[in-house]
């Protein structure tokens, strides 16, 4: 069995320690933290009788979309360009968007300030051009946010279109257009419906890596851009609430397993696109 | 787990003096033959080859090594393995999920996390006689740790941790500063140019002397969630870390904020034009060293030998701008650190300011965390 | 595919704003690394390369990323192996259980770091294992094999079936046609992923602090300890060195490349079944 190893490896270092962890959602937590192994809910019911964790759990829904759809739109044609060039530049270009990975992610993120900041690189450019005079509030706030997010994520985003572009068979479109269907047109009937399954890999991607950040929004993120993932940080470092940390992960999975759940769906539909038109 | 619980068990009564240690290193041989493993409590049952030491990793803990591990494992044979924590909360949890006898010494931050360490029985506690250095210190410090702890303290604090306001004296009015004291932190003239740490203690200590309480006793919650909603209409960012507060000083986003003193050394050493001021009641704690419940003796209390020393000590001051907590009238502070270290007045006075009481903050920590992230996060 | 004059140039104009945005902080790093003043920020106003020899003098900054480049290496190479065998099966075999199993092997990307670093720890203390080097790489490989396995699925999906048929019609047993057919095929998806999984557990920072033995730092929890008192120039340096190292290795790699098989003779085989950046990618992660 050719998965086994990778089930394996998953179910230990991943599958078992999620179940511990999800074990400590119904147990009681002592005033000093220490966990009790007494079965209890009261972990749950806080969850559901304060509305405040799934307000902030909507709002991380509209962050990581809102961070996946800008991908989606500014990734596609970087992509499609990467289809379109030779070869040898084409490498160059891939590894180009590896290159920022080298840079620890803090410190990555951190860069922004330099860039955003009122003393930074863009104020300082526009303020010596003479455009403005007081520097630009471009820092702390969802524009600063969306910029660390949207950095960090479309590097898998345009990697995931670029292979399903590559899945393309261009015959196709040539022949579509031989057919008579003008570029767009070409675009639009052909390549498009073909490289969705790879618009969609990435998307989910980027969906789910964008969810669970909470350095970004950390660092770069203004007073009050509180995300799921800092409340499940807060409940399990600073508070060492174990229990209640273990409920809001658990929700979390179960709603991003719901999202995948969702994906498969749409990516059957797009499965079956395919099948028709080839 | 069995065994886990066998052998804290025996160490247990091994601490209560229960059996002794011949009888208790005998008992936890057998213990481990019979499970059939070699589990860490094994490692107690030997002299030890080697100390686990946590600290905050970077620079500060190069320095360490520099000027106490080196010296140490030269003099004993013992060699130190060096682990990093960022934040004494995140490395609570990994004691807690890790194996007992994993960890011997750590360094320790401040008093509510010493209580929250040793409240989980986690602490060794120490015959602080067998370290004559101790003498020369501030006592004040292990009086507050032997009340916690209720009996032998388990750490031992040498340095003072500090916090005032911090201003850029080119663009703030230092006297204005200083008359207003906390207050100028919730001062409408500076709007925008206002950071402060996203700490749910100090956030609510600064509340609290901002409402005219005492932070250690506050009456009226509904006034420092007033003054903490007050400030985070004024603020443009909260930090988390040294490395983000000192780049809002220094890179000209923030003008004023509550600081850590030791980060306003590094910045004043650097050049930059930043002042602090210590206003009445404001925030100030002890640091040292936590010994973990299990960690044979004899090496730490040489080790704090070496740690206590006075050239360690001024040459971790002159370096990183830690404050160690000597008594002034047994220990002349040389003059160059009077002026320029946080926390001692020019007459080379230690400047204390109040010490959170950890109780107290326990008991409350649950519910005012939890309100604290509400508050940040909707107003 | 042809295009007009005026949407090439739309497109190549946007794809380059795309990539400065993308290399801006790399641009920031490299720029902030060569300035004098020690606390590093803008505006520019000198060059010095001081800040680059206290790298090489400072032993737990050497440590760290060999540390760093030998965990990514083995976890990269290891989760390629498992994570295409696995994405080989789902694609190839249907069997019971497909879609569970696909659940389950994208988990590690659903579940956060922290949930995952606590919780391993625990496990370890019931199983009473002690921290080591293979089980935190066992635990990197189960972290990023699922970005191997979602690029890998999809170009698995792509490749016809009846070419792999044909190849056994003709004789070759499961394994050639593997290697044979299907590899060279899948081969850029395969890459990327490798690099995907090299990239995240290089930057891996939240479950390696939870895992990690005594002793043992990489990059990331050097830089995370660093940051306790300031972005120092130190940081901007190594950052810079590490872009630096990136960049000329594989560019070496690939000069290297072009002279061998420019004297050999180019071999007329589709471009995109061995694309020009396979080796140098590989040869980056060594």
């Amino acid at each position: 069995m050719l998965a086994a190893p990778a089930v394996g490896c998953v179910v230990a270092f991943i599958l078992l320690p999620v179940l511990a962890m999800a074990l400590h959602s119904f147990w009681l937590r002592d005033p000093n933290g220490i966990v009790i192994q007494q079965f209890t809910l009261t972990s749950w019911r806080e969850f559901l009788d304060d509305p405040f964790y799934l307000e902030v759990l909507g709002r991380t829904g509209r962050l990581a979309a809102i961070t996946t759809l800008i991908c989606a739109l500014v990734g596609y044609p970087v992509a499609y360009t990467l289809i379109l060039m030779p070869d040898r530049f084409r490498a160059l270009m891939i590894l180009l968007l590896f290159l920022p990975s080298w840079i620890s992610f803090v410190v990555r993120t951190m860069s922004w300030l330099h860039v955003l900041g009122p003393g930074g690189l863009v104020n300082l450019l526009l303020r010596r051009m003479g455009v403005i005079e007081e520097p630009l509030p471009l820092l702390y706030n969802d524009f600063s946010i969306y910029v660390g997010m949207v950095h960090y994520t479309l590097t898998y985003m345009v990697l995931n279109i670029y292979i399903g572009l590559q899945s393309v068979d261009r015959n196709l479109v040539d022949a579509a257009r031989t057919l008579g269907a003008k570029g767009w047109h070409a675009f639009l009937e052909v390549t498009l419906p073909l490289s969705l399954p790879g618009l969609m890999a990435g998307s989910l991607l980027v969906f789910i890596l964008a969810a669970g950040t909470y350095i970004t929004p950390l660092i770069l993120g203004g007073t009050g851009n509180v995300y799921y993932s800092n409340l499940i940080y807060e409940a399990v470092i600073p508070q060492l609430d174990w229990p209640l940390g273990a409920t809001l992960a658990v929700v979390f999975i179960v709603v991003l397993t719901a999202v995948i759940g969702l994906y498969a769906r749409l990516a059957g539909v797009g499965t079956l696109f395919r099948k028709v038109s080839a | 787990m069995d065994f886990h619980q066998q052998g804290e068990r025996l160490l247990a009564r091994y601490r209560d003096g229960d059996i002794d240690r011949r009888g208790f290193l005998g008992a936890l041989g057998a213990a481990c033959a019979a499970a059939g493993l070699a589990s860490p409590l094994a490692a107690y049952a030997q002299q030890p080859q080697s100390l686990r030491f946590d600290g905050w990793g970077g620079v500060g803990q190069q320095a360490l090594t520099r000027h106490i591990f080196t010296p140490f494992t030269e003099r004993t044979g013992v060699q130190i393995r060096q682990g990093s924590f960022s934040g004494w909360e995140e490395f609570l949890t990994r004691v807690r999920a890790g194996s007992p006898g994993e960890y011997n010494i750590c360094s320790l931050s401040n008093l509510v996390s010493y209580y929250t360490f040793t409240q989980g029985n986690l602490g060794q506690a120490l015959d602080i006689s067998k370290i004559p250095r101790f003498a020369s210190y501030d006592q004040r410090g292990l009086e507050a740790f032997k009340r916690l702890s209720g009996g032998e303290a388990c750490a031992v604090p040498f340095q003072l941790t500090t916090i005032g306001i911090a201003y850029n004296r080119d663009k703030v009015d230092g006297a204005s500063v200083r008359q207003q004291g906390v207050q100028s932190l919730l001062n409408d003239r500076y709007r925008g140019r206002i950071v402060g740490e996203n700490n749910w203690l100090r956030r609510i200590w600064y509340a609290a002397l901002q409402s005219g309480q005492d932070p250690n006793a506050i009456r009226d919650m509904d006034a420092v969630w007033d003054r903490i909603r007050q400030s985070r209409r004024l603020v443009t960012k909260y930090w988390g870390s040294g490395a983000e507060q000192m780049s809002l000083l220094s890179n000209g986003t923030a003008d004023i904020s509550d600081a850590w003193g030791l980060r306003v050394f590094h910045l004043r050493k650097q050049g930059h034009p930043i002042d602090i001021v210590y206003p009445q009641g404001i925030y100030t704690d002890i640091a040292g060293m936590f010994v973990f419940r299990g960690t044979p003796l004899t090496p730490v209390y040489e080790m704090f030998d070496i740690v206590l020393r006075e050239e360690v000590q001024f040459a971790l001051a002159e370096q990183e701008g830690s404050t160690p907590l000597f008594d002034p009238a047994k220990v002349d502070v040389p003059q160059a650190l009077r002026t320029t270290l946080p926390g001692y007045d020019e007459e080379g006075r230690l400047r204390l300011g109040v010490f959170p009481d950890p109780v107290y903050w326990n008991g409350h920590g649950d519910a005012w965390q939890r309100r604290y992230t509400q508050v940040m996060a909707r107003g | 595919m042809r295009h007009s004059r005026l949407t090439l140039w739309l497109l190549g104009g946007f794809t380059l704003l795309v990539y400065a945005y993308k290399i801006l902080p790399v641009f920031v790093v490299v720029a902030l690394a060569f300035n004098p003043p020690e606390f590093g920020s803008f505006p520019i106003v000198g060059f010095t390369t001081r800040w680059f020899g206290g790298l090489l003098d400072n032993p737990a900054v050497v440590t760290a990323v060999k540390t760093s480049l030998r965990l990514a290496v083995a976890t990269a190479a290891i989760a390629t192996v498992l994570g295409v065998a696995a994405a080989y099966a789902l694609v190839r075999y249907p069997f019971r259980g497909r879609a569970a199993v696909q659940l389950l092997l994208t988990m590690p990307i659903l579940v956060p770091h922290l949930i995952v670093g606590v919780g391993l720890l625990l496990a370890f203390r019931i199983l009473g294992l002690s921290r080591s080097f293979t089980l935190m790489l066992l635990g990197h490989v189960a972290l990023t094999m699922p970005f191997v396995i979602l690029t890998t699925q999809h170009r698995l999906q792509a490749i016809p079936l009846y070419l792999e048929e044909a190849s056994r019609t003709l004789g070759a047993n499961g394994w050639q046609t593997f290697r044979e057919v299907t590899l060279p095929l899948a081969a850029p998806a395969i890459v990327t992923g490798f690099v995907f999984a090299f990239m995240s557990s290089f930057d891996e920072v939240t479950a390696t602090l939870f895992w990690r033995p005594a002793n043992f730092d990489t990059v990331p929890i050097y830089v995370l300890s660093e940051l306790q008192n300031s972005v120092s120039q130190e940081l901007n340096a190594l950052a810079a060195a590490l872009v630096g190292f990136s960049v000329g290795v594989p560019v070496l790699t690939m000069l290297l490349l072009h002279l061998w098989t420019s004297r050999r003779r180019r071999p007329a085989r589709a471009p995109e079944a061995t694309p020009a950046w396979q080796p140098a990618t590989e040869g980056d992660a060594r």
